[in-house]
Parts: C-alpha cells; structure tokens; sequence
C-alpha cells in the first residue's frame, strides 16, 4: 500500500503536477541568476545564500521521506521508544558547534567547495582527502539511491493493475525533473527549489497533526489505549534499550552533522550571522517534524483496528481513510503528498550535486589540474547524468531489494570523519598518517561489524566501535609521531590555518 | 598555535559541554525502569517518561539556540551583517 493508492482526482493530480513544473522554473530562474560559469557558482551559489534560503535547504536536507514514511512506521512498530529520534536530530545540531563556526572561517578564507578541500587543506594528503571522498560518495550513492526507490514506492499505486510501470515511470520522471533543474541552475536551484520544499514540508506536518487528531481523537486518548492493547509500547526502556539511545544519538548526531551536502551548506552561508541563525532555529525543527512522527505513528499503533499495515506505509493507510471521508481530507492528503515529495526531492537533489561536485573538484579536476573553469563545469553537469542515469537503473533493477542493510551503513561511515573535522580543526596536533590509518581501521570495523550482522553490540551500533578505534589510532598516532618528532626522528605534516 | 577566538572557544567549555552532559543524562529514560508505577503515569498526554525526554530534549534546543544566538563569530566583525 502507498500513497498514491488512495485515488486522486483529475484536479489534484494537476495540482501535483504544477508543483512539480514549478520547480523546473525555478531552476530556469536559478540558471538566469548565475555570475559566472565556475565551479564556486555552479555548486556553492557565488557569494553565498542568505539567512532563509540557509535555513529551509538545511532544513530540506536533514529532513528526508524516512523522517515521513520510516519514522512513523518504527513508531508504529515499536511504541515510544522511538521518541529517540527527537534527540538525534537535535543533537546533529549540537554536534555543529564542534566545528562549524572554525570551518566556516577557514572555508571563506580558503574558498574551499568540498569537504574533501578541508581535508585537503588541513592535512596535506593527497591519499587522505581521496579516501575521504571516497567514503563520502560511497555513503550518499545509496542514500540517492533509496531515496528514488521511495520516489518510485510513493508512485507505485497510481496504477494498481501495474504498479511495476508506475514505479519505472515514476523514478524516471521525478529524477528527470531533478537533474533538469540542477543543471540548469546547480546550487542556487536545489537551495531555492530547496526553499518550496522546505515550506511544503513543513506545511505537510502541520497537516499531519490536523488529519491525526480529527480522525483519531486526542492523543491523550491515545496513549491510555495502547497501554491496554499493547504496553510493551508504551514502557520505558530497560538498560540496554537505554544503551541504545545513547548509541542513536552519537551515531546520527555526529554522521549528520558530517553530511557532505550539509557541509557545503556551512561553505554556502552568505555570512557568519546567517549560518549561526540557522543552525539556531534548526535547533528546534525536531519538536515539530519529528516529534509530529512519532505522535502520529503511536496513534496509528492504537488504532489497529482502522491500520492494519505493518510499517513504512502507515502513513499511507491512515491517509486514505482520512481522504475518503470529506473533501477538506481529500485536499489536505494532497498537500501532505505534495510534502513527501518534497521530501524525497530536496533530500535527493542535494546528495545528487554534493556527489557531482567531490568527483569534479577531488578527482577529475586532481587528475586534469590545467582544467578550465568552464570545463569542470561541464564535466560536473555531465557527472550529474550519468549519475541519475546509473541511479535510475538500479532503483528500478533493485526495486524487489531491500537496502536497509546498506542504508544503515551511511551513517557508520560518514563517523569516521569525525576526528578529522572534529579534532583536525582545533588541535593542529593531529597529523594526517594517524588520521589516515585511523580512518582505515574505523571504516574496517564498522563495515565488517555491520555487514557480518553485528549491527549492534550492547545496545552499541558498530560505527560507534569504529570510531573508537579510529580516534585511538588518530589521537594515540599523532602524539607518539609528535614524541618521537621532538627526538628528531620525524617530521610533523601539519599546515597553517 | 594560536588560542581560537574567544566566539569559538566558547563553543568548547567544559561548562557547556556539562550542561550537556546533564541534559542527556535527563533526556536518556535510564532510570524510568525502577519506577515504573511513575513511568506510565500519563502527562499530557504523553507516558511520564516521554514527556520528560520531549522536555529534556526542549531543554537541549533551548540551550543550543541560547549559545548560538549570543555568542558572535569572529567573522561577523567584519562582515557587516547584509543579511536576508
């Protein structure tokens, strides 16, 4: 069951469809709005986006379909403790004072356009940077990846007789849509197209708390029956549980702090003021995304009479039963429609440009250093096609396959970056062979823990054993290269900042 | 090296990063299991336990927005603050 299940009218398909052609123009705009054919403008928007603009891609970024589908189905499924996803998006924020205000400094300075380039700049290794794409790329291609295949699940009833087609047809027409406005206006399309999503979305929540309580009644009441029908649901969490929290809320918070499209947004701040107003009010964005999820799937869990999904489509069941009940809940369905669109898109369109960019500027432009401006330019938007082309093929090839295995893995791997952007920023002290190896041997541990199905040990997930021995080697590395350093026998490979 | 700027460092004080630690602590529902009579009591219309991580985690935004919003970037000296 998907969304799209539930009928829509001649109407508001149309309604879909402008928003959806909006975009386009937006992206028309987004290239009419351009200074200069270099890379700088094409992926980080020139001098840099404002206060809203900052706020509402971030907030488009950070917040995908999963905050929508997944989230009200592990509700759904495992009560309230999953009240945890509160905490780690917020703490992704927290995790942002580590470092942000210094790399927004020293990106401005040095006019970096990728992660890759602090890499680059703070540690002078070529290797490191290479590997820290490497790890980046690998980490987003699945998440682009997952989110067509959820841009091609949301479509996939339009047609129930042959929901196949609708999917093909649906992941080619959304990705279309996407790579045609980034294009046309890189950057400055995806954050503004990213300001209507944005808007969109939250629209689309608040809907979600009008539909929830008009069809279920009080929350309240809620709560009180599913103490009765199922109280495992409503139960604190005994200490592994507990653990696991903690877990959650190191592995999200510091991965989601690390997004490589996330970062560049920090490089796009058109000022210090701006960056630091919106990582302010994103603060609190949780309160009313994903708290909004998690009401909304503890209500649906206690009425299994009116939901008989078991997960990710929750939301989908209770909206069709919300939409054939009056024409306002058919109207508001399609506004919260509209809303996991834009989910899905804004989410997709950063990781797409993000991936464009590191393998222009980390890798095509190392290997051609004489390239022309306008040159990586092409280049990056051809990246762009082959990418979506190759994404679209394996949605649609992969789309009987489950990827949550390979989904939870971008999270492990994106915290290994951590003691490079974390501690590489403020301690010049740790030096790049340390951060090399120790980058090698937290991926290793991470990887082989998760792929081995040791996704979690004690309540703690494997990217958290692997960081641990990352920072160790990292750490441990550099001091006893810097003790060593003072007896003469080594150098340091530290640069200025 | 030399010491970041006073905007920065304040970021990293043991001081806020204890009130942190504090704030976790509260927000973690560790100790709900030994008083599960209170736990399942319900608080407008949330399980004890979760009303008091939504608050904690309230706390957490709250204090988040506070440091950022007081706290100027060395950058913003200069810049001018042309902002929206």
């Amino acid at each position: 069951m998907t969304l799209s299940e539930v009928p829509f009218s001649v109407g508001e398909l149309l309604f879909i469809g402008g928003y959806l052609l909006s975009l386009l123009g937006i992206g028309w705009l987004g290239m009419r709005a351009r200074t200069e054919n270099s890379l700088r403008d094409f992926y980080l928007g020139g001098r840099g986006i404002g206060f809203l603009v900052l706020l509402m891609t971030l907030y488009a970024t950070q917040y995908s379909g999963n905050t929508l589908f997944g989230f009200t189905g592990k509700t759904y499924r495992i009560g309230f403790r999953w009240a945890v996803c509160i905490h780690f998006m917020t703490a992704i924020v927290v995790f942002y004072l580590l470092f942000a205000p210094k790399l927004y400094r020293v990106a401005r300075q040095h006019r970096f356009i990728t992660p890759a380039d602090y890499i680059q700049h703070r540690f002078g290794s070529r290797g490191l940077s290479l590997m820290a794409t490497g790890i980046m790329v690998i980490g987003l291609a699945n998440y682009l990846l997952a989110q067509l295949m959820a841009m091609g699940r949301a479509l996939e009833g339009f047609t129930p007789q042959e929901r196949e087609w609708s999917y093909i047809i649906g992941v080619m027409v959304l990705a279309a849509i996407i790579v045609v406005y980034e294009t046309l206006g890189g950057f400055r399309a995806v954050a503004w197209t990213d300001l209507i999503q944005g808007g969109v979305l939250i629209i689309g929540f608040a809907v979600l708390v009008f539909l929830l309580f008009d069809h279920f009644g009080s929350l309240d009441a809620a709560t009180r029956k599913l103490m009765t029908i199922a109280p495992e649901k409503v139960a604190p969490p005994n200490t592994k549980q507990a653990c696991e929290w903690v877990s959650w809320i190191f592995l999200v918070g510091i991965g989601g702090a690390l997004y490589p499209q996330a970062i560049q947004r920090i490089y796009a701040a058109k000022s210090a003021t701006s960056l630091r107003k919106s990582l302010a009010i994103m603060a609190f964005l949780p309160l009313t995304t994903t708290l909004i999820a998690v009401i909304f799937g503890v209500v649906a869990a206690a009425n299994p009479s009116s939901v008989t999904g078991e997960g990710d489509e929750v939301l989908a069941l209770v909206c069709r039963e919300i939409q054939q009940q009056s024409p306002v809940g058919r109207w508001l369905v399609v506004v919260l429609f509209a809303g996991i669109l834009a989910a899905l898109m804004s989410t997709a369109d950063s990781v797409l440009l993000c991936i464009s960019s590191m393998l222009t500027k980390d890798v095509y432009a190392v290997i051609y250093p004489n390239a022309q401006q306008q040159q990586l330019t092409r280049f990056g938007k051809i990246c762009s096609w082959v990418l979506i082309l190759l994404a679209v093929g394996l949605a649609i090839a992969l789309r009987e396959v489950t990827l949550v295995k390979l989904l939870k893995i971008k999270f492990e791997l994106l915290l290994q970056l951590a003691p490079a952007f974390f501690i590489g920023i403020h301690w010049r002290g740790l030096q790049a062979r340390p951060v090399t190896v120790g980058l090698m041997l937290g991926v290793v541990v991470a990887v082989a823990l998760t792929l081995t199905g040791h996704n979690q040990l004690f309540g703690v997930h494997a990217g958290l054993y692997g960081l641990v021995v990352n920072l160790a080697a990292a750490v441990g590395g550099s001091l006893v290269f810097a003790e060593l350093g003072r007896k003469g026998q080594l150098t340091g490979t530290s640069l200025e900042q | 090296m030399k010491n970041p700027p006073e905007s920065e460092s304040a970021y990293l004080s043991p001081k806020v990063w204890g009130i942190y630690t504090l704030l976790l602590t509260v927000a973690v529902p560790w100790y709900w299991q030994f008083i599960p009579g209170v736990a399942c009591q319900v608080w407008l219309g949330l399980p004890a336990w979760v009303f008091v991580a939504v608050v904690s985690s309230f706390g957490v935004s709250l204090f988040t927005a506070q440091l950022l919003w007081q706290t100027r970037w060395p950058d913003e000296e200069s810049e001018g603050d042309a902002e929206l």
